[in-house]
């Protein structure tokens, strides 16, 4: 039950749905920033694992930061997403065409 | 008993504190007057830029005087050394040079938003967190302060259709490599479960002598090149370098000029520090690493360059190039090579602040007091007629860039191919020669356009005004006087390097 590779296995396939989740994405903008926000959770998961089963505080430690920098940076990401809005109308993916080459 | 914070840390950090106090002076100061209805809500903006610049005139005051002892401090998550000064002083010198450079053309583009110079100086303080970094915890700290304060300065120009999308697309390229950063770190920390880097270094030598036949660690290896794959996201080396010509093209020219000057040298610094100070035994694989990612830019940055229109693009690409040749001298792990690695970085950066001040020169004035900048290569057409020196000085800076003796740029590359012949890397350094000379034909094409092509109709340009002139001949003059006198170029960085 609390083997270490289940829960390695876990963080390896949540964080794998992140990142395919930003590249089959076929929505909208906000679904990016959730699986963002998904891998970051996976890393999470990942030094806990790592400070329970090595007996060190300091995984814990990192975790807690992490998940104050990802606070302000989602923070920080659905503001340039809002100005986004302002400026096109709509957040689809389809429609980011601007720039090409 | 345990002390949490000594003098010895309040020394050792003085001039990043003197930064963060002077950044919350200038924020009281810049909220409260440009919001005061009795001064007539003032626009504060070159205010602020040359407060910014007394305050790095400070900075650099504190940095001289202080003495030259190596030590690490707050409790070994950074460390200070006579070669972290000298980097840092050429830093700040550099970012004089920049405010300089941008001072009127943040002015011109109608961008009223005194914050800018407030981020620029919260970029300074976190280039010096990340450059003194001794823990894999304080490079994701110090990394993310960077990296937000450049995710809104890409968005910075709110009513501009292209800053937002090319900022967007900056923010979520951004957050992916800090995630696949912090995946490399959680298996580092996993395996070892230390994060500092001379226990790492000991650690990782104890691991190799134990064995006769070096396997190593898979979990060591895939955290390591995570880590690496992070970095290059950020430096824009191939293959993860799709986010750069949208972004280069999209954000305004003011902030891509430190994108472009800045990122560089402190994520190589970077780069060094960790992979020399903590796995330096495990070299063999991340040569091999660094050495695909080195031939793919090269390829990629002269064959796309050749297609472009827009400036801009064109200059993403070309730093793409020059990605290439810098991670070669990266791919020998000896003194020789991160001497000729930061050399050729310290004439690129001279080299783009003297692209930077000609081209924000070009604005175009299409009505009274309505000015527009210029941005594709052709509008570069008939310059030498209409401004000779200027048009002199894009000559000399992009024969410079192209690599052509005896300015400065020939002594680079050909620092950096010396050291890879050294290493006996014969294929990387004919392969890439082959890419210079071929690299060489985009920078004299835009020389053709301004000296022998013919139209009917001509450009007239604004004249240069006084600041970007002195950035100008500051740069054109360092590049030609070089080879007469290289000493200064050559002293500071041999005390980088060696220290």
């Amino acid at each position: 039950m609390f083997q270490q590779n289940y829960y390695l296995i876990l963080s390896l396939i949540m964080f794998l749905l992140g990142t395919f989740g930003i590249f089959l994405n076929r929505k909208n903008i906000l679904i990016i920033l959730m699986s963002l926000e998904l891998m970051i959770l996976a890393i999470n998961l990942l030094f806990v694992t790592f400070s329970v089963f090595l007996d060190d505080v300091v995984g814990q430690l990192f975790c807690l930061i992490v998940l104050t920098v990802a606070a302000a940076e989602s923070a920080i990401g659905l503001a340039i997403l809002v100005v986004y809005y302002r400026i096109c109308g709509n957040i689809s993916v389809e429609l980011i065409n601007l720039m090409k080459g | 008993m345990n002390i949490l914070i000594s003098m010895i840390d309040i020394y050792l950090f003085m001039p990043e504190l003197f930064i963060i106090f002077s950044f919350f002076i200038l924020l009281i100061y810049g909220v409260s007057i440009s919001t005061n209805k009795n001064y007539g809500y003032p626009v504060l903006l070159k205010s602020i830029g040359y407060l910014t610049i007394i305050v790095f005139l400070f900075t650099l005051f504190f940095l001289i005087k202080s003495s030259d002892f190596s030590s690490v401090y707050f409790s070994n998550f950074f460390f200070s050394n006579q070669s972290l000064k000298w980097i840092k002083i050429t830093l700040l010198i550099i970012s004089i040079f920049y405010i300089f450079l941008i001072i009127s053309n943040i002015y011109l583009e109608k961008l009223n938003i005194f914050e800018f110079f407030l981020l620029f100086l919260l970029t300074i303080l976190a280039i010096f967190l990340i450059i003194s970094t001794f823990d894999l915890i304080s490079i994701y700290i110090s990394l993310e302060i960077l990296n937000l304060t450049f995710y809104v300065l890409a968005t910075i120009k709110r009513t501009s259709e292209f800053s937002t999308e090319a900022g967007l697309k900056y923010f979520i390229l951004g957050v992916f490599s800090t995630g696949i950063l912090l995946f490399g770190i959680s298996l580092i920390y996993g395996y070892t479960g230390i994060t500092n880097f001379t226990d790492l270094n000991i650690f990782i030598q104890n691991l190799i002598e134990n064995k006769n036949v070096i396997e190593f660690p898979i979990q060591l290896l895939l955290g390591l090149v995570l880590i690496s794959v992070a970095f290059f996201f950020k430096l824009s080396a191939a293959p993860f370098h799709m986010w750069s010509p949208d972004v280069y093209e999209g954000t305004i020219t003011s902030v891509i000029a430190l994108f472009t000057i800045f990122t560089k040298v402190i994520i190589f610094y970077l780069f060094i520090n960790l992979f020399n100070f903590a796995f330096y035994d495990l070299f063999s694989i991340w040569q091999k690493l660094v050495i695909f990612c080195a031939f793919f830019s090269l390829f990629l940055g002269t064959f796309i360059a050749f297609i472009q229109t827009k400036f801009k693009r064109f200059l993403a690409y070309s730093s793409i190039n020059h990605m290439g040749f810098i991670i070669i001298a990266v791919s020998s792990a000896n003194c020789n090579g991160f001497y000729s690695l930061f050399f050729y970085i310290i004439i690129y950066i001279l080299i783009n602040l003297g692209i930077f001040s000609s081209f924000f020169s070009l604005r175009s004035v299409t009505s009274y007091k309505v000015n527009k900048q210029a941005r594709y290569i052709n509008e570069f057409i008939i310059l030498s007629k209409t401004q000779p020196m200027v048009a002199f000085s894009i000559l000399i800076i992009f024969f410079s860039i192209a690599g052509i003796p005896p300015l400065a740029g020939f002594f680079a590359k050909l620092i950096v191919f010396l050291t890879c012949l050294e290493n006996s890397s014969y294929s990387l350094v004919i392969f890439s020669i082959l890419i210079s000379c071929l690299a060489a034909f985009y920078y004299i094409r835009i020389i053709k356009i301004i000296y022998f092509d013919n139209f009917e109709v001509w450009p007239i340009y604004l004249p240069i005004d006084k600041l970007k002139a002195n950035v100008l001949s500051f740069s054109v003059l360092s590049l030609t006087l070089f080879c007469l006198n290289p000493n200064l170029i050559i002293n500071i960085i041999y005390i980088i390097v060696i220290m």
